[in-house]
């Protein structure tokens, strides 16, 4: 049975200009333990998908269903109670901080919240979060503002993985870091991804980040997944035009290589 | 934080002085000459020169200056040109019979303003939000003396269930022993209870436009503010992690809270200013009917005594404002209390990534 299971799910934002559709009838599934990378341009859909699994956005129609648990069906207090299993980490990691709590704090937050564990329980669990992600016992009582945005970030991690959840949306977790920090952020999600057993929907829009972290991609356009499947197939021989022009809009990793012609001509194909 | 306090204290004495020089400069502003305005136009020059020695206009610039500030620092504002009473007397027993109904009406603004504005929030762009959005729009269109008209045309013309415009109390009724001179301190000094909640329910059409006055720009304040806080990531992972409805407000709450505060302030500062106009329409006899009376005449002591009271009372309140925001916040609270432990501890070299 695959860990989260999504049937038409759909998403319609009325604007005064009109209907957008955000998430157009999307099905698919993950299994426990697997990585699937959504890409798609700005404006796709991809975070409101991710909002939607969490239920943090009210779908019109369509069904999500996490570990058997159909979550739309969930009342108010249930979803509450339920939401330490499945997680977010969002890609402003200051916006995503309150600014007032200091990091001890925001971490021991969604314990105090699921109920778990007495005063020193809770704090041995934020400190141990807190070194799995990265981060010394140092950093407890400083509050985000005093962290660099690699840091801050993780504390987002840690705070995601405290209650030890099952699925964790990774909502562009790296798109507003820089190259060297993005990669130790990716380095330590992967490690936490090996130790603990998770199952990540890792929302981005960068194909190279896609490439090396994820094990299943969907390739989203316009609200609609236009094309899904094992990475390396779907990255190498993409079948569908959309999925084409996107990876021939991503710039090459080796600047002054032959691939600088490919894609160029692969850009006009398409 | 004492010193934080003391530091805002001495900088609010300095912008006082600078105030009191600012309300002497208005004599020199205004159009007009003090004495033509008092004798008329058809004053012989010698009893305007007998004027101009009776109230110092002759001296030398310095000896006016000083003088001034020294006297106004004492307490003593001078006396009306027209009525020759105590400006600082009529502000001290005037001042009450505004608060009794200006406090009150910022308090009913504060509720409803931070009620329909929540509301509207929570239901951004649906019918309520629609709907709070429209009578806000009406309600920053008109002006607190239209409003005053309005609740008077339905209250009093119509509906008959107000009292009429026409002061604090009726002829019938006795007023107080003279104690301070003020008529709802003196009422509740000597019990009379009866005095005193009749002032009360004349006061409530005052109350009621200063609250729907200012609970439109406060709401609409509330509402704008709000709408930002509740669509942040940091709300929106409260809501992730399972926090229940309420908390999650009190976090957004939190987050707006200094520039509520702030503009709440702003508001007092402001509403002192529109007592004047709403004084007039009620006959109420507080600071602001008395001193628009003043401004007309062109009765220098008593604009200076109005504008040296709204003055001070707005600095007070950003007094107050500075210390609550910094007290309420942890980050600025930590840094007054113990500024230089926070910098050691941020200092420490604990980088990872």
């Amino acid at each position: 049975m695959p860990l989260l299971e999504l049937v038409e799910l759909t998403k319609i934002f009325r604007t005064p200009h009109g209907e957008a559709r955000a998430v157009d009838g999307i099905t698919l599934s993950v299994e426990a333990g697997e990585t699937l990378g959504i890409i798609g341009e700005s404006g796709s859909g991809k975070s409101t998908l991710g909002r939607l699994i969490l239920r943090l956005t009210e779908p019109d129609s369509g069904s999500v269903v996490i570990e058997g648990q159909d979550v739309l069906a969930l009342g108010r207090g249930e979803l509450r109670r339920k939401r330490r299993h499945w997680q977010i980490v969002f890609q402003e990691p200051f916006a995503s901080l309150n600014p007032r709590l200091t990091i001890r704090q925001i971490v021991e937050e969604p314990l105090i919240v699921a109920r778990m564990g007495d005063r020193a329980e809770r704090r041995l669990r934020v400190l141990a979060t807190l070194e799995e992600v990265g981060l010394s016992a140092d950093f407890m009582d400083r509050r985000p503002a005093n962290l660099s945005g690699g840091q801050q970030q993780r504390v987002g991690i840690a705070r995601a993985l405290v209650t030890n959840p099952s699925l964790v949306v990774l909502d562009e977790p790296t798109s507003s870091l820089d190259l060297t920090i993005r990669a130790s952020i990716l380095r330590t999600l992967a490690r936490l991804r090996a130790s603990r057993g998770l199952t990540y929907v890792f929302i981005s829009h960068d194909i190279e980040t896609v490439r090396h972290f994820c094990s299943t991609v969907a390739v989203m356009h316009r609200g609609k997944i236009v094309e899904v499947g094992p990475t390396r197939d779907v990255l190498i021989a993409p079948q569908h035009p959309y999925t084409q022009s996107l990876i021939s809009a991503a710039l090459p990793v080796v600047p002054y290589s032959a691939a600088v012609g490919t894609t160029n001509s692969q850009g006009q194909t398409s | 934080m004492i010193r934080y306090i003391i530091s805002r204290l001495l900088l609010a004495a300095l912008l006082l002085c600078g105030l009191i020089t600012l309300s002497f400069g208005l004599v020199s502003l205004l159009p007009g000459d003090p004495a033509v305005a008092l004798l008329g136009e058809y004053a012989t020059p010698a009893d305007v020169a007998r004027i101009h020695a009776e109230l110092g206009l002759d001296l030398p610039f310095w000896d006016r200056y000083l003088g001034y500030m020294s006297r106004t620092l004492s307490g003593d504002l001078g006396h009306s040109l027209f009525t020759g009473s105590s400006v600082s007397s009529e502000i001290l027993t005037r001042l009450p019979n505004t608060l009794v109904y200006l406090v009150p009406g910022l308090v009913l603004a504060l509720i409803i303003g931070m009620a329909s504005g929540t509301f509207a929030a929570y239901r951004y762009r649906r019918f309520a939000d629609k709907a709070f959005t429209f009578w806000i729009s009406i309600l920053m269109a008109m002006p607190e003396f239209v409003l005053a008209l309005v609740l008077l045309f339905v209250f009093y013309q119509q509906l008959r269930i107000a009292p009429a415009p026409i002061g604090m109390l009726s002829s019938a009724q006795i007023t107080p022993p003279h104690v301070t001179g003020s008529i709802p301190v003196d009422a509740i000094i000597a019990g009379q209870w009866g005095t005193f909640s009749s002032i009360l329910g004349r006061a409530v059409l005052p109350i009621v436009t200063m609250g729907l006055f200012f609970a439109a720009p406060f709401g609409k304040t509330v509402r704008s503010g709000l709408l930002q806080v509740l669509q942040s990531p940091q709300i929106e992972f409260a809501r992730a992690c399972g926090l229940r409805p309420a908390q999650v407000f009190r976090y957004a709450l939190s987050d707006i809270r200094g520039s509520l505060m702030t503009y709440l302030v702003l508001l007092f500062a402001a509403s002192l200013s529109g007592a004047a106009i709403v004084e007039s329409v009620f006959s109420w006899p507080g600071v602001g009917g008395w001193s628009l009376d003043g401004v007309l005449k062109g009765d220098v002591p008593v604009i200076q005594g109005f504008v040296l009271i709204m003055g001070s009372t707005s600095l007070l309140g950003y007094v107050l404002l500075d210390a609550l925001i910094t007290l309420l916040d942890p980050r600025t609270r930590s840094k007054a209390v113990a500024g230089r432990r926070q910098k050691r501890l941020a200092e420490t070299p604990a980088a990872i990534s």
